[in-house]
């Protein structure tokens, strides 16, 4: 302390403050520098995967909705076939099973690969029944019932359209999500990487003609 | 009259002129059924040399008037270049090279337009006896898809302030698909021709809402209203660009087997250009052949020249067997 309790500043003092100034400026500066280089690179990356999020959604929704044709058209369908085809209870019974389980599922990223797994079973089983259909003549003769039919495989070819626009959207999303440096983004912001709509093993396998001609 | 062929029903409506109709050898009408290619060509051989080439005699006098006439402009135009050359060396004058241009200009305008007035004669007579080869079939030089059409679909969106020029016009169904076809020249505002060639309109075997359009593959192509549609097929996202209202129904649509039949088409009609649309449950597909087709009346070549009317059959033939690649006859799924 100097004169009167006036702290004395000598000149080395001042040039440490001036020194200790100049290097809070300087990082400052530099923190800056880098947190608008982080947004400039960061935030488009960031808007792309919510778009890429976004649109694998709409895909989604889209197969949702032809989905839900085809469950609507089950049913009339069943109630035709019934009819004429009294001994496939049990095909009608585990149809209408499916069917109730897989229209009561939402779609969204946790319950698509149930759904999609629900889908196949019912194809599958929607094939057999066609396949069973040709063993009833006037079943094949009724209007009404070929009407159904040519309606069901329009809806089949609307959701194949729909499954390539979703696994299109997917395929985007996923490179975006695991490739690096969007990755990282991705996980910061917890969007996730979602499954492509597949065939069940049953239908990758080839089919011998042989069974249908005997 | 063992060997008339099989022609189909409503003669009258092909034939425009009453005086044709008087030829007694013609083939009577019966039922329509389903042919096939061969089948036509066997008709149309029939119809050629029995009713076409005996009306083609009345034509000969029209068609040395008409080389008569050329031959005229182009001893004119060699005339007046020699006589300007002349010009120019004796009195030392620098020629101006745009007046050759412009009578090289003139004279093959002319000649293209004496050309096509003895073309659309014959055509007006022989035509719509030549048609009955195809039963449904009919043609006109009256535009069936109009210039208002292809800017609704969005198939030509770049001419709507240029020209819109139309030729031949077929109309008819072939294995119960309907088909038109207007052959067709369009330009943009600065003249530019931006397509030549056939517009073919086939009435779809699949119910849609939208519109999605085909379009030669370049970068900066863009649609406004529509969204950009990357396909599965790294090849033909190499050659077309695809928009549309709706992404699944394009999908729907472009099938992976319809991609590939239109990338064969592009083969088969020796084009590295080639348009596609689907509009209101018609396809739309437009092959830039950058030259005339259905085209007769050769002046180099006598009118009863045959190549000249296979080259003709062939051309149609080959629109009409677009239904059998692309399977719209039938609902497939694919």
């Amino acid at each position: 302390m100097g004169f009167y309790g006036i702290p004395i500043v000598d000149k080395h003092m001042a040039q440490g403050v001036g020194n200790g100034g100049f290097s809070m400026s300087g990082t400052l500066i530099a923190i800056i520098v880098i947190a608008v280089l982080l947004l400039v690179f960061l935030y488009p990356m960031y808007v792309r995967l919510i778009q890429l999020k976004n649109k694998a959604k709409e895909a989604m929704s889209g197969i949702d909705i032809q989905l839900k044709k085809r469950y609507d058209l089950i049913p009339n369908i069943l109630t035709i076939a019934q009819k004429y085809m009294e001994h496939e209870r049990g095909l009608f019974d585990e149809i209408t099973r499916l069917r109730s389980a897989a229209a009561s599922l939402k779609a969204d990223a946790d319950t698509i690969g149930k759904k999609i797994e629900l889908d196949n079973q019912i194809v599958s089983k929607m094939g057999q029944l066609m396949v069973n259909v040709e063993n009833y003549p006037q079943l094949k003769a009724d209007g009404t019932m070929m009407q159904a039919m040519q309606t069901y495989s329009e809806v089949e070819e609307h959701i194949a359209a729909a499954r390539r626009f979703y696994n299109s959207a997917v395929n985007e999303l996923n490179n975006a999500v695991e490739i690096f440096p969007s990755s990282l983004v991705a996980g910061m912001i917890g969007i996730r990487s979602y499954p492509f709509f597949e065939t069940d093993e049953t239908s990758r396998q080839s089919v011998n003609a042989g069974d249908y001609l005997k | 009259m063992n060997n008339i062929p099989r022609i189909g029903n409503d003669i009258a409506n092909y034939i425009t002129h009453s005086d044709v109709s008087n030829n007694t050898d013609f083939p009577k009408p019966h039922e329509q059924e389903k042919y096939s290619i061969e089948q036509f060509k066997e008709d149309y051989k029939y119809i050629l040399k029995n009713n076409v080439f005996p009306e083609l005699e009345q034509f000969n006098e029209l068609k040395d008037q008409s080389v008569a006439k050329i031959k005229e402009l182009k001893i004119g135009a060699t005339l007046f270049i020699g006589i300007y050359i002349v010009t120019c060396i004796l009195f030392r004058i620098s020629p101006n090279i745009l007046l050759f241009f412009c009578v090289y200009f003139i004279f093959t305008r002319y000649s293209s337009s004496i050309k096509k007035k003895l073309e659309n004669e014959i055509k007006s007579r022989i035509v719509p006896i030549l048609i009955q080869a195809f039963p449904g079939f009919s043609w006109t030089l009256e535009p069936i898809i109009t210039k208002s059409e292809p800017e609704e679909d969005g198939l030509y969106i770049d001419y709507i302030e240029g020209h819109y020029k139309t030729d031949d016009n077929f109309k008819g169904s072939y294995r119960g698909v309907e088909i038109a076809i207007t052959e067709c020249s369009c330009s943009d505002k600065n003249g530019l021709n931006i397509f030549q060639g056939p517009i073919i309109r086939i009435k779809m075997n699949k119910n849609f809402e939208g519109v999605t359009i085909l379009r030669p593959y370049n970068k900066r192509t863009r649609l406004t209203k529509l969204e950009e549609i990357i396909l599965e097929d790294v090849e033909f996202n190499k050659q077309f660009k695809v928009f549309s209202t709706d992404q699944i129904e394009a999908r729907y649509l472009l099938t992976t087997a319809f991609m590939d039949r239109l990338k064969r088409i592009m083969l088969a009609f020796k084009t590295k250009k080639i348009y596609c649309s689907f509009y209101k449950n018609y396809v739309y597909i437009g092959p830039y052949t950058n030259n005339d087709l259905f085209s007769l009346a050769d002046l180099s070549k006598s009118l009863t020249d045959e190549k000249q009317y296979e080259v003709l059959f062939e051309e149609f033939a080959s629109i009409l067997k677009l239904v059998d690649h692309f399977k719209l006859d039938a609902k497939l799924g694919l």
